[in-house]
């Protein structure tokens, strides 16, 4: 018996130093990026142009690109990763058709994203002809989100009590009238939790916007959706690789100021899942 | 018929062709990489796999991915070696051993973790790790080791989540009986729980390796980008995905390497959609 109580001791104390030292490393992590970036803030950072070789000016372009980035996706993916989603969860996965919808989400849900962004460049920017331009990105940034929208409304959807389309049926309303004014407004907090946590993901994808959208430095800004645009994620990159020790401040304060970005969004959705929780 | 019975069937159908896009959406990035793909196949060959000498821009050019291949698998064995074991223990820790506490604060900072982009994580691995590493002896700010941090604290979170869901998802009362004949709370968790939770933990471990082979800007920017088969853990690799996201911009459309480069890219959705549909029948089986 005593044995037993010591061999738990033990492998509780070790496990919990390896958990609480992986903790430690990753608040580490964002601590330092975040602190080691917000000292180069300032008004004109968020709005000039990079000037001089990439030591000085801001990233208001690549605010702005972002921005129109991720707008044009959630644009795109909302309707299409909600309505997938209510397919999966409502007209079934057990019917043929759905069986291979469900297998294709899946799929999709692990393709590497630098084959997303192959399929981008060789579908939307030379065969459909759309060139490198925002509309090439953030279309291949909707193929990517897809799945992460789509499976988390399907679970949403599925995880509603039977009794709320039994009721609605019972007082004559369709299926689709069911859907739209009955579960959907139930299952609002979750799919909402769901789109942000797609948003999140998405405006710190670089590889498939290397290929698709990005251009490294522009003068002047995009005047169309076919036109090339400069993202957070890209800028960083390219600092990062291409550029001296000058300039190594924009990457360390562009990586804070996207990491703040990225943070706040998933911290919203995890307030929004937790209140769902305590309902 | 009235008309809210043709709003309804004009809903379905809506729903029923936005759920379409999924099926051609595979489709077609299969028919484009492999199209993309043919000339190179057929042209370069078997030489493709064979060859360790990737020089697409010499005179001749010649297009060996096999130290691509091997450097994307190395990495993938040597993350997967550090970050599963983890995941593990962390996994174990929250489901047995944390206090209420612990586990809020521990699992939620690992579901952020997995919020930070892998740029944010290439380049603070660039600025604040690779000079470390290099002062331990490696002879460029991109190795295997610098690479290899990257991907498990990239990986981490969906491993230690998918493990900890599936250790959570086994019948509480297995837990408690095998406690009530006496085992400890390692054994139990260790032995009954783990074993009951086994096609879940695989599960995990297909989907935390898949993630893992796929990562591209953490590799691009802190590998080191050489194209040899890595000796030490100091020497730097080009995987498969690094080659990829580098190159591209610089081909031009057509070409013989542009079309080798979406075999690149073939070979990662081949092993990508093999290892999904692994999983896909793993948690099939449990289901059943």
């Amino acid at each position: 018996m005593k044995k037993k109580i010591n061999v738990d001791f033990i492998v509780s104390l070790i496990f919990r130093i390896i958990s609480y030292m992986t903790f430690l490393v990753v608040v580490l992590i964002i601590f330092i990026v975040i602190a080691d970036g917000v000292r180069y803030f300032k008004p004109s950072f968020f709005i000039e142009y990079p000037k001089k070789a990439m030591t000085q000016g801001g990233i208001g372009p690549a605010i702005l690109g972002s921005l129109i980035m991720i707008s044009l996706i959630l644009l795109f993916s909302i309707p299409l990763g909600l309505l997938t989603g209510v397919f999966l969860s409502e007209y079934g996965s057990k019917s043929f058709i759905g069986k291979i919808i469900d297998i294709s989400v899946t799929s999709l849900s692990g393709v590497p994203s630098i084959v997303y962004g192959l399929f981008g460049l060789a579908l939307f920017s030379i065969t459909l002809g759309f060139g490198t331009s925002i509309l090439s990105g953030s279309l291949t940034l909707t193929i990517m989100t897809l799945p992460v929208i789509a499976s988390s409304v399907r679970e949403a959807l599925a995880a509603l009590p039977r009794e709320l389309r039994e009721s609605a049926y019972a007082l004559g309303a369709k299926k689709t009238e069911t859907i739209f004014k009955i579960l959907i407004p139930a299952g609002k907090n979750r799919i909402i939790t769901a789109i942000l946590i797609g948003a999140g993901r998405v405006i710190g994808e670089t590889a498939p916007v290397l290929l698709t959208g990005a251009v490294f430095y522009s003068t002047k800004l995009p005047k169309s959706l076919l036109d090339p645009v400069m993202t957070l994620p890209t800028h960083i990159y390219f600092i990062t690789m291409s550029y001296g020790a000058d300039a190594q401040w924009m990457a360390k304060a562009t990586s804070s100021f996207l990491l703040i970005l990225v943070l706040v969004i998933y911290l919203i959705a995890f307030q929004l899942r937790k209140e769902e929780k305590n309902v | 018929m009235n008309w809210r019975d043709v709003k309804d069937r004009v809903n379905k159908t809506i729903i029923f062709l936005f759920a379409f896009v999924g099926i051609v959406t595979v489709i077609s990035l299969f028919i484009f990489i492999i199209k993309e793909s043919i000339p190179a196949l057929t042209q370069v060959g078997k030489e493709i796999f064979t060859s360790i000498y990737w020089y697409p821009t010499y005179d001749p050019p010649e297009f060996g991915m096999l130290a691509m291949i091997v450097g994307s698998l190395i990495l993938t064995g040597l993350s997967s070696l550090f970050v599963l074991p983890l995941g593990y223990i962390i996994s174990f820790f929250l489901y047995n051993y944390a206090n209420s506490i612990e586990r809020r604060v521990i699992k939620s900072t690992i579901d952020l973790l997995s919020g930070i982009p892998s740029v944010i994580m290439g380049t603070f691995l660039f600025i604040y790790v690779s000079p470390i590493i290099m002062k331990l002896g490696a002879w460029s700010p991109g190795n295997l080791l610098t690479a290899s941090i990257g991907l498990t604290i990239l990986s981490l979170p969906y491993a230690a989540s998918l493990m900890e869901e599936s250790l959570s998802s086994v019948d509480q009362s297995l837990k408690e009986s095998a406690l009530a004949l006496g085992a400890s709370k390692f054994t139990a968790g260790f032995k009954i729980v783990t074993k009951a939770a086994s096609s879940g933990i695989l599960n995990s471990v297909i989907l935390t390796v898949n993630r893992v082979i796929g990562e591209t800007i953490v590799v691009l920017m802190v590998s080191g980008g050489a194209a040899i088969i890595p000796k030490s853990l100091f020497d730097p690799v080009r995987p498969l995905t690094a080659a990829i996201a580098s190159e591209m911009g610089e081909v031009s459309v057509g070409s013989l390497h542009y079309s080798a480069l979406f075999t690149a890219g073939l070979i990662l959705l081949t092993i990508s959609f093999i290892l999904t549909l692994i999983s896909k029948t793993v948690i099939g089986g449990k289901a059943e």
